[in-house]
């Protein structure tokens, strides 16, 4: 069984805006997937949609063989989920929310990955006070310390310092051996080269292209993914 | 994981929030001492003791059944105000367990109140809360929380459709009530098409059942029951406009919005 499969998924908004159209692709067992284009290309809507938190109108999905539109608190139990704008309470401090996390999933909060994404000495700290980059590594640890089967990341190092985004890849590529498959967004073309198995181009809603970074590269004779998505892109206009 | 560890995480949740919140500490003692100071001056134009109790019994009744209201349909303000409502969207719980843990931590909020709205009516007036049936007093007011949850569940789904912006139900709802369900006045004095209204409302029978206790010393279980029956109605109607509200959410992409 795929971890993801995703056919002929459809998406439109009040006011007739189209965010997907017609998406279908696999994700297999150990693979991280990407899926990558410009803002407003599709590609948080088509998480959304896996994440059980939006219904598509045409279409179907399966994560681990659930389906996000009937099965939705049993798949809300596997999965994990970590956007690049996570908030939380202000009032309470990180490992107040690790610890309310871990308990409505059942589990024991994961100190050690707070220490995995250097947050150790944060956790005690009032989320007023963090910064951004924060947020979103609590975001990460949260979607992760229940150990999910399938982890979704919606552009997991929009706005972290260099430094940080080099760590949060790192422990990506880790994911491999601990999950069934990982989905991840993004508009930074480099980032999907170095984690990425996979890559989808999504643009205006829809796949434009499907294949390892390589084979992209290869097929548009292109040096860098960026270029080859333009290209496609363009062709894809055309 | 067990609904009652649930239970528990979102009770801590709140109570760290809370108590964190120094405004929302404040008005837990500010509200009770208020309604009762003022009760105590209004008192001085009584000139039954009749009247008195009424007007005493509505004030702890009202204040106990509005902090239920009012935490069970923080259910998702909270998480709105603070953006993030994605995140409590992805808890593996059902919307039940979201529901009554915020309903059971207003239970802790209401007795917090009655103790100090019971405590300043004892002193002030001599009017002694718990001199009836301790039971008959239970019920009432158990049954007066879950009509407060009925009413956090309906507030929960305005807000799932209209965001923020339905926040003001969450006041105005309660200040409807006062008037419709008989809170500071026997429902025989409405006009008769308001009796019609008020008697279609739960609260009214738990009012009129602590009145009949303090003024005749009768216990009318059968109003009780009436009583548990219309809140059971209304809470099964309004949780079926919630679920409907949630798959329409779902449609609009209402919890997107909201990281």
């Amino acid at each position: 069984m795929e971890p993801i499969v995703v056919n002929g998924l459809e998406k439109v908004f009040a006011g007739g805006v189209r965010a997907l159209s017609n998406v279908s692709f696999t994700v297999g067992k150990g693979e991280i997937f990407g899926l990558l284009g410009p803002n407003g290309a599709g590609k948080t809507t088509l998480v959304n949609i896996l994440s059980t938190l939006l219904l598509p109108e045409k279409g179907e999905a399966r994560v681990m063989g659930l389906d996000p539109a009937k099965d939705s608190l049993e798949l809300r139990k596997i999965i994990g989920l970590s956007g690049g704008y996570a908030r939380f309470l202000p009032k309470l401090t990180g490992r107040e929310h690790m610890k309310f996390y871990a308990d409505c999933y059942g589990v024991k909060p994961d100190f050690k990955l707070a220490k995995e994404f250097q947050m150790e000495n944060k956790l005690d700290t009032l989320i007023e006070d963090y910064s951004s980059g924060m947020l979103q590594r609590l975001g990460l640890i949260i979607a992760l310390q229940h150990r999910p089967e399938v982890v979704l990341l919606d552009e997991p190092t929009i706005g972290l310092d260099p430094q940080i985004a080099v760590v949060v890849r790192k422990y990506i590529k880790k994911l491999k051996s601990k999950c069934s498959a990982v989905l991840i967004t993004t508009h930074n073309m480099y980032e999907a080269e170095e984690i990425c198995d996979r890559v989808a181009f999504i643009d205006k809603g829809r796949i434009i292209a499907i294949d390892t970074p390589k084979k992209l590269l290869r097929k548009t004779k292109s040096k860098t993914l960026e270029k080859a998505f333009i290209k496609l892109a363009r062709e894809g206009l055309e | 994981m067990s609904a009652l560890t649930v239970f528990k995480a979102l009770m801590l949740r709140n109570f760290v929030y809370l108590k964190r919140t120094g405004v929302e500490v404040f008005s837990i003692i500010f509200w009770p001492v208020i309604i009762m100071s003022s009760l105590a001056f209004f008192a001085t134009f009584i000139q039954s003791k009749e009247g008195l109790v009424i007007l005493v019994t509505g004030s702890i009744a009202w204040s106990y059944m509005f902090t239920s209201h009012v935490d069970t349909s923080y259910t998702f303000v909270r998480d709105i105000w603070h953006r993030s409502l994605k995140k409590l969207r992805m808890l593996p719980i059902p919307e039940w367990q979201l529901i009554i843990g915020n309903w059971l931590f207003g239970l802790f909020r209401s007795a917090a109140m009655i103790a100090i709205t019971s405590t300043i009516a004892f002193f002030v007036f001599g009017f002694n809360l718990f001199s009836i049936n301790l039971l008959y007093l239970f019920a009432v007011f158990f049954g007066l929380s879950l009509f407060g949850m009925g009413i956090g569940i309906i507030i929960s789904s305005a807000i799932l459709r209209y965001g923020v912006n339905a926040e003001v139900l969450i006041w105005s709802v309660a200040d409807a009530l006062i008037l419709l369900s008989g809170v500071f006045f026997p429902v025989s004095v409405l006009p008769p098409v308001l009796q019609f209204v008020s008697y279609g409302l739960p609260p009214t029978y738990g009012l009129e059942g602590l009145r009949g206790a303090f003024i005749h010393g009768a216990y009318d279980w059968v109003m009780i029951a009436k009583f548990y029956i219309a809140d059971l109605i209304y809470i099964g109607i309004f949780w079926i406009v919630l679920k409907a509200q949630m798959r329409h959410s779902l449609r609009t992409g209402f919890f997107q919005k909201y990281e």
